[in-house]
């Protein structure tokens, strides 16, 4: 188990170094970062001085040796734009787009395991199509249409929610959100559901089949004969052992929603490091897009890592594959 | 070759795709949108880019509102007077042809290297699934935005990051499939007829596989029209010169908060039907041909 863990360890730095390699290449291929960064009507002196103060004029592996030495220590270059440590403004905004995504994978939960229940004991009933019809569509539309059409719906046509921006703001521990107050609620509420209804549709599936499958087997058969309450034996016996690879799956989403929080970003006008990114793009600011990709890639590789040590301590059949 | 249509393999499936309802309508509304969308610019009302015909003065009508000419804009116009229903046209061609282009281009290469890859085995074999590995742990969304990011906006640059996207998907589907198939004995006997390993590759197990990677195919040229759509909204996809659905819907937002609906929506709509039909196909495909699933 040690060696299995050690092993992974050193597997995720190796691929933490060679992740960093790519995203550094990738968006050195942008342009000439000099062109975007220094207003035209810029003196020469003060060109020089940019190029310098951003290592611009060393050769490309310099740059790189440069950017790793830095990022070991938490410098991942100063934002062109802001003219503010580049990791700073991606932290700076994490909170925002934490808190909608745990608010989504709440909801998600929240939500989803019930409906898949009802849907994977109940298969033929009206309702159980239905919830598999929605499922369905919330698998194959597009979240950025999504957001829109409830924009249009709820903000623009029934002017119930608010359509853009974080709302009033509390700091807990110094940090602003948005869940605190009522206001910064009703700002919330759009964009978590829109983040959520992939993860919903999903969540309903695995349930489904997951239940499907297990109300079959016989410890289920023997609860019942106990004459336990069918309440018991649903949320205790059954959901014990659905909800295995539920959270395993949900563990990977994780990453993926932060992902995918840039369009709900984009979209409500969210103010998160998702939103922060496409910006970035658009103005070519390197070391924020950088910044970004590498607290991205992390993120992922620690998700996955975390997912695997965790499925290993709850399933001892992956332990014994191991160790043959 | 005597044998009735009906009976060999590929009729019978066809026999069985035609029972659902669902997957017929689901054909019928992507032929329609395929025809539509190839003849954009014999059927349109109007050419949406010829600047010379539009008139500012009928920016953003409603829908069924007539212009000053006497044209009855179906589907409304957007701020520079376009009509919406041409754009759509010309923007569906866009995106279908951004869709099955990359994913065609995909499916040749994802294909043919999971099939080398099982066929052979070995270090190659380790070291592709690796790659697909390591590719498939990240969301498609993000590579294709980082992608685009180092390549520029274009409709080449996004076919392109599209195949980089979605190669990995076919690959590891072909290699799953002709792992189980390599070891049948059609294998093994043209082995012992000692044909070429390409032609094994390429004329005994690829047909064999091919109906899992249709399935694949299917529900690809779904998602790589919605990436597409997703990439063109964040305004890093397709440059305003090739207006794509997610372009025109992006185009839209903005008038979208002031109660002007129709120049995002009515292209949204366009986009989710055509998604969601292919995607019905592709589960419909995916019952008939899944020998699984069968019992």
């Amino acid at each position: 188990m040690i060696i299995f863990i050690v092993r992974r360890f050193f597997q995720s730095i190796v691929l933490i170094l060679a992740m960093s390699l790519l995203v550094f290449l990738g968006v050195y291929a942008i342009g000439n970062p000099a062109d975007v960064l220094i207003s035209p009507e810029a003196s020469e002196a003060e060109r020089a001085d940019i190029i310098r103060h951003f290592g611009l004029d060393k050769p490309l592996y310099a740059q790189y040796g440069l950017f790793l030495a830095n990022a070991a220590k938490g410098d991942l270059g100063r934002s062109f734009k802001y003219n503010e440590p580049a990791l700073g403004l991606i932290i700076e905004r994490m909170p925002a787009t934490l808190e909608i995504a745990f608010t989504a994978l709440f909801l998600t939960i929240l939500i989803g395991i019930p409906l898949g229940l009802l849907c994977g004991l109940k298969p033929d009933a009206t309702w159980s199509k239905m919830i598999m019809g929605f499922s369905a569509f919330g698998f194959s539309v597009p979240s950025f249409w999504l957001g829109l059409m409830m924009v249009m719906v709820f903000s623009v046509f029934l002017g119930w929610l608010p359509a853009s921006g974080r709302g009033q703001t509390m700091n807990l521990f110094g940090i602003p959100f948005s869940f605190l107050t009522f206001d910064g609620l009703k700002h919330m509420l759009l964009p978590a559901i829109n983040l959520a209804c992939f993860k919903l549709s999903l969540v309903i599936r695995l349930t489904r089949a997951g239940a499907q499958e297990v109300v079959r087997s016989d410890y289920i058969k023997y609860a019942k004969a106990k004459g336990l309450r069918p309440a018991r034996v649903i949320f205790v016996h059954m959901l014990k052992n659905i909800l295995l690879p539920i959270v395993t799956v949900l563990g990977l989403e994780f990453g993926r929603t932060i992902a995918f929080a840039t369009v709900t970003e984009t979209v409500f006008a969210w103010p998160g490091m998702g939103k922060l990114l496409i910006d970035s793009i658009g103005v070519l600011d390197r070391p924020v897009i950088v910044a970004y990709l590498m607290m991205i890639v992390v993120m992922f590789i620690v998700i996955n890592l975390i997912v695997d040590l965790v499925y290993t301590a709850l399933d001892p059949r992956v332990r014994l594959e191991e160790r043959q | 070759m005597s044998v009735p249509f009906r009976e060999r393999p590929l009729g019978k499936a066809l026999a069985e795709y035609v029972e659902s309802p669902s997957a017929i309508i689901a054909t019928i509304l992507v032929v329609i949108f395929f025809l539509a969308a190839a003849s954009a610019s014999i059927i349109a009302p109007q050419d949406p880019y010829d600047l010379a015909k539009l008139d500012l003065l009928d920016g953003t009508l409603p829908p069924l509102s007539k212009s000053f000419s006497g044209m009855t804009y179906i589907l409304g116009t957007d701020e520079q007077g376009r009509d919406m229903l041409s754009a759509i046209l010309y923007g569906m061609r866009i995106s279908l042809s951004v869709g099955i282009i990359s994913t065609i281009a995909a499916f040749i290469l994802g294909t043919s290297l999971g099939l080398i890859a099982a066929y052979k085995g070995g270090r190659f074999d380790t070291l592709l699934m690796r790659v697909v590995d390591l590719q498939l742990s990240f969301p498609a969304l993000l590579i294709a935005l980082v992608l685009l990011v180092v390549l520029g906006q274009g409709v080449d640059k996004i076919t392109l990051a599209l195949i980089i996207v979605h190669w990995a998907y076919f690959a590891r589907a072909a290699r799953g499939s002709a792992l189980a198939e390599r070891n049948r004995e059609y294998i093994e006997a043209a082995r012992a007829l000692r044909l070429s390993e390409a032609r094994i590759i390429f004329r005994h197990l690829m047909p064999n596989v091919m109906p899992s990677i249709i399935v694949i195919a299917t529900t690809m040229v779904a998602r790589a029209i919605s990436t597409e759509a997703t990439l063109s909204f964040l305004g890093i996809g397709l440059p305003i010169t090739e207006p794509s659905l997610g372009l025109l819907i992006s185009n839209g937002f903005r008038y979208l908060l002031s109660g002007k609906y129709w120049i995002s929506f009515y292209p949204g709509i366009a986009l989710v039907v055509v998604i969601v039909a292919l995607n019905m196909m592709g589960d419909r495909l995916r019952d008939v041909l899944n020998p699984r699933l069968k019992r």
